[in-house]
């Protein structure tokens, strides 16, 4: 696949969810990004924003076999990993596979379940297997985890912690429509629309697990110049001594930046990155991934607040402004 | 009568007929005694007028559209068709009236600084001295960095090129010099520098413009943001020009000259338009400055109504003329003549010093001086309602007769007898006093008037330079008594009057002219004014020659006061608001913007929130407990007067006897109050419940904290009102949380 084909099929891909989900098209579209390159999303987001629509629908369009997971408090790992049953007949343990095992996972409401449980998700997310009494099984490709948090109820949740975190390409906010989006969604209620029976919509499948391994390897393709390497540098190394923050991002934070900009100049028909790249995702890469000082947070500020603080002192490579 | 057309001279020979023409030579109209030595004075006044005004600078003279003012028009009338030293002035006559009259300057400023005891001045001073110093060297180091590395063209080094934006690297902002900068980057080979260059020009150009915000940290997608909204029609053509930009720098793809070429030239012919408003608002700024001078005219010291031919004139004709700026508190004996101007300002101190450096000898001309006069001149200017009433006035009402100007001009300086003076009448003044006598007089209209006398002890100076006087107290009578002053002059005289008059001015003369128009640089176009003017000033005496007008004492007491004499205020009101005007289309050019931080104290309570924030996150609330019940622990040891002791039971013990509760119930809430371990039930309920004994525990303990005062006798006594107080929360424990 070249990157013309690239654009085109990922052009496709948004604007067929796009039909289910009005007035989110930026969501959809760092949404896809993530998975051209392999990485996860957390969605954070009020409740009935579509959170789960979007997640279904991605699964219906992009033609991955979609399983969800409900995360409760006694949600335990092997709810999710799945567990060696003893078969009788056989006389022997079987593996019997948990809802993990699927290409398109929605980990719905995440952090309502015990650390344990998130954590179970830990070596899925990174290494796409999963270990059960010491057998690694490895998990279908590709794989994708869309998790959701509910921001607004903080009793019985138990935030996700920061390794948890790390393992997340993006975090996202699914933000209120405008009074027009909502207008247009009412309107779609009106002419049939239901969440729960997206084949009514029509929508079409625009994509299967080849392709969209395929546009992984597409990637390869666009180049980023070494200057733009110094930039991501640059971003992600002053997260780790902002006055604001108490620790900054990772490595692999960096590699995060690297890899969706990149995604992005294909979906946008470059072969090339540009400094917007790295600059327009750069929040959703690294807002997650940098914990806020207590007082930056009680003067109301938020790690986006920083992000953009950073991004404001950074130079722009290879401008003579 | 109307006075504007007045035109006035006099001969003061005494057998000149008053009936003499307007603008008769001084050669005709005197005796055969002074023929020779006025001959001599006209050719050397006339040779030294036409070098004076052969100065382009005395545009009146070489411009037939120099504008004059009513004033200077009303001079018109004694200007003779073919005036050789100043050719355009009757042509000037032809046009009329066209500028506005100067406004007399008014030196009051109304605002002061204030009277500071000496260390707060000193302290003011020293920050305002400071704050000029912060700022010149400012200006300093920023006109030394923004000097061009090289001028366009030299062999540049190609360091200084390619560092775009090194450590010491002064941002360019300049749309042609950082075109040039990528000229020659081209030239060079650096591509990437050129490219760069290009692209910040294109930038800069659009941000001269108000249509985008240049920063360093902004991107392609910013600015076509910043030009959706200001310039819509725009964003097409630079977002591909950007778009190239980008894929120049970016796309790896080899730059050439060429390209280069191409972007300079696309970035130098994009058609972008000046914002309408900001067009129209800087537009409206000139407008308003030119508008300031429409109708006014500057450089009034080269007009016919200046003074600055007088001055150059006198310094031709050998005397040592300028116009004075310093104080007239600093008046000394250097000066030797002293001509008051209209618009000088003199204060009752420096009318007191001037009294003495007339009493030794100084000459001082009103001409006709600051409306203030101190009362030992006795002199009172007064507007001319008409000519009639001004000459009824100055001889009290008795006819003015030929035998009355003949006796007047008897006193005055030999040379200046039998010369012809002309100007407009515009004023005149009352003297009740007998020292003063009309200089100037014709056809019943008086054009000035001189006081002169001699001090007690001290020498006539005319009949000093006559020789033929000896210096006596009895000199001024004398020369009252030989030359016959009119009678209802003398009349009012008082011997007490005439001694104090004596007695103040001294040895000096003062003569007074009712206007200023002798001293002006039409005055000396006209009759002999020139050899008049000359004339009264040679006196023998080899001091300086001042003209004291506005800018006399011209060192301001502030920079207001300096603002207010320059007349700069409405230039510096404009150039703050070009400025102000500038700055909200360009932003601050003038250093680099950063974010300011408030660095205020937070309150405590801010604090105690944070850490509590912290804790909860941790799922901490044991241990927050533990802290706060081993810190009610500790307050009510050091209550029970037992610090230093680590026994619970002592405490418990002690805090039994106070309240007249169970040792054991008060043991248990000390223990349970310090409690660390984990929590140990079984399930979310269990750990509940353990929680909310380690808070019982406490609130119990912060109820007996609560009571007030050390003693145990009183907090057995209060036990009802101890819990009551706490119930009130005085002591306050807030948990947060119970998931675990």
């Amino acid at each position: 696949m070249n990157l013309n084909e690239f654009s085109a099929r990922y052009r496709a891909i948004v604007s067929e969810v796009d039909r289910a989900l009005v007035g989110q098209e930026e969501l959809i579209e760092q949404v896809v990004l993530a998975i051209v390159c392999r990485g996860h999303v957390l969605l954070e987001g009020a409740p009935g924003l579509g959170k789960t629509l979007l997640v279904r629908t991605l699964g219906h369009v992009l033609g991955c076999q979609f399983k969800r997971i409900q995360f409760t408090p006694d949600l335990m790992p092997s709810d999710v990993t799945g567990q060696n049953v003893f078969n009788l007949q056989r006389n022997e343990f079987v593996f019997n596979q948990g809802p993990v095992f699927t290409q398109l996972l929605l980990a719905d409401e995440i952090n309502r379940a015990p650390a344990k449980t998130q954590s179970s998700l830990l070596e899925a997310m990174q290494e796409r297997t999963v270990t059960v009494d010491g057998k690694s099984n490895a998990l279908p490709a590709p794989f994708f985890v869309i998790a959701t948090q509910n921001p607004i109820e903080s009793q019985g949740t138990y935030p996700l912690p920061e390794a948890q975190l790390d393992r997340f390409l993006f975090k996202l906010f699914v933000e209120h429509p405008s009074a027009a989006v909502e207008k247009a969604i009412l309107q779609g209620h009106l002419q049939g629309f239901d969440a729960n029976h997206l084949e009514r919509l029509g929508l079409e499948t625009k994509a299967n697990p080849q392709i969209l391994l395929q546009m992984q390897e597409a990637l390869e393709a666009v180049r980023i110049d070494d200057s733009l390497l110094d930039y991501i540098t640059d971003i992600v190394g002053r997260t780790r001594g902002h006055r604001n923050l108490t620790f900054g991002a990772s490595p692999r934070a960096s590699i995060a930046l690297l890899f969706v900009a990149r995604a992005r100049a294909a979906s946008l028909d470059r072969d090339f990155v540009v400094p917007d790249d790295v600059k327009a995702l750069a929040p959703s890469v690294l807002r997650h991934r940098i914990g806020l000082h207590p007082d930056a947070e009680i003067e109301g500020l938020s790690t986006d607040d920083c992000v953009s603080d950073i991004l404001r002192e950074v130079r722009v490579p290879n401008t003579a402004t | 009568m109307n006075l504007g057309g007045l035109s006035l001279f006099l001969v003061l020979a005494s057998n000149m007929s008053p009936a003499a023409p307007m603008s008769l030579p001084a050669e005709a109209t005197t005796d055969e005694a002074t023929t020779d030595d006025t001959a001599n004075r006209s050719l050397t006044s006339s040779a030294a007028l036409a070098e004076v005004f052969a100065d382009p600078d005395f545009a009146f003279c070489h411009e037939e559209s120099f504008p004059l003012s009513n004033k200077e028009f009303r001079w018109c009338t004694q200007v003779p068709d073919n005036l050789e030293a100043c050719p355009k002035l009757k042509a000037l006559c032809a046009r009329g009236a066209t500028a506005v009259e100067r406004e007399p300057y008014n030196p009051d400023v109304s605002f002061n600084f204030p009277d500071l005891p000496n260390l707060p001045s000193f302290a003011f001073w020293l920050v305002v001295g400071g704050l000029v110093g912060v700022l010149v060297w400012l200006i300093v180091r920023n006109l030394i960095q923004w000097q061009p590395k090289a001028e366009a063209g030299e062999a540049t080094p190609a360091s200084t090129v390619v560092a775009l934006h090194g450590a010491d690297q002064v941002i360019e902002t300049d749309v042609q010099r950082l075109l040039a900068k990528a000229r020659m980057a081209s030239a060079e080979g650096q591509m990437t520098a050129a490219v760069a260059f290009a692209h910040a020009a294109l930038l800069r150009r659009l941000e001269g413009q108000g249509l985008i915000k240049v920063h360093n940290s902004r991107t392609t997608s910013d600015y076509l943001r910043d030009l959706s909204r200001a310039a819509p029609e725009h964003r097409p053509a630079v977002a591909k020009l950007l778009g190239d930009v980008d894929k120049a720098q970016f796309a790896g793809h080899p730059t050439d000259g060429s390209f280069v070429a191409a972007l300079i030239e696309r970035v130098v012919s994009l058609n972008v338009a000046i914002r309408p408003l900001l067009g129209l608002l800087v537009l409206g700024i000139l407008l308003f400055g030119a508008g300031c001078n429409l109708s006014s005219r500057d450089d009034w010291e080269h007009s016919p109504s200046g003074i600055e031919a007088v001055v150059r004139y006198l310094q031709k004709t050998g005397l040592d003329a300028r116009e004075r700026l310093a104080p007239l508190s600093k008046l000394n004996a250097e000066t030797s003549h002293l001509i008051l101007l209209p618009n000088v300002s003199v204060s009752d101190e420096e009318w007191e010093l001037i009294g003495e450096w007339v009493a030794q000898g100084g000459q001082l001309i009103l001409a006709p001086g600051p409306k203030n006069l101190p009362d030992w001149l006795r002199i009172e200017f007064d507007k001319v309602e008409s000519a009639d009433q001004v000459v009824r006035r100055m001889l009290n009402d008795a006819p003015l007769s030929k035998a009355t100007q003949l006796q007047a001009g008897a006193y005055l300086p030999e040379a200046l007898q039998g010369l012809a003076v002309a100007a407009p009448i515009e004023r005149t003044f009352a003297a009740p006093s007998l020292k003063v006598y009309p200089l100037l007089v014709h056809d019943k209209r008086v054009y000035a008037a001189a006081l002169s006398w001699e001090a007690a002890g001290g020498e006539d100076k005319n009949e000093k330079k006559d020789g033929d006087k000896a210096p006596g107290p009895s000199a001024a009578p004398q020369r009252e008594a030989q030359a016959e002053p009119p009678e209802a002059q003398a009349k009012p005289s008082e011997a007490a009057d005439e001694a104090q008059v004596e007695d103040e001015l001294g040895g000096g003369a003062v003569f007074a002219f009712a206007d200023r128009n002798l001293f002006s640089n039409a005055a000396l176009l006209v009759a002999d004014n020139a050899r008049f003017v000359r004339a009264l000033l040679d006196d023998g005496a080899k001091g300086r020659v001042e003209l004291a007008g506005d800018l006399a004492g011209l060192v301001s007491p502030n920079p207001i006061a300096s603002v207010g004499r320059g007349k700069l205020a409405p230039f510096m009101a404009q150039v703050a608001l070009f400025l102000l005007v500038l700055f909200a289309a360009r932003g601050a050019m003038f250093g680099a913007p950063r974010q300011v931080f408030a660095s205020g104290r937070r309150r405590f309570a801010e604090h105690v929130q944070a850490i509590g924030l912290q804790f909860r996150r941790a799922h901490a609330h044991r241990h927050v407990l533990f802290l706060l019940g081993t810190y009610l622990v500790e307050r009510l040891r050091h209550r029970a007067r037992q610090t230093g002791q680590t026994a619970v039971g002592a405490l418990a013990e002690s805090l039994a006897k106070q309240e007249g509760r169970p040792v054991g119930e008060m043991a248990r809430h000390l223990f349970a109050a310090k409690e660390d371990s984990p929590l140990q039930g079984e399930g979310r309920r269990a750990r509940q419940e353990e929680l909310r004994d380690h808070i019982e525990a406490i609130e119990a303990l912060a109820a007996l904290l609560a009571t007030k005062g050390p003693s145990a006798q009183t907090l057995t006594a209060n036990k009802t009102r101890t819990t009551a107080a706490a119930g009130r929360g005085d002591v306050r424990i807030t948990t947060t949380g119970s998931s675990q």
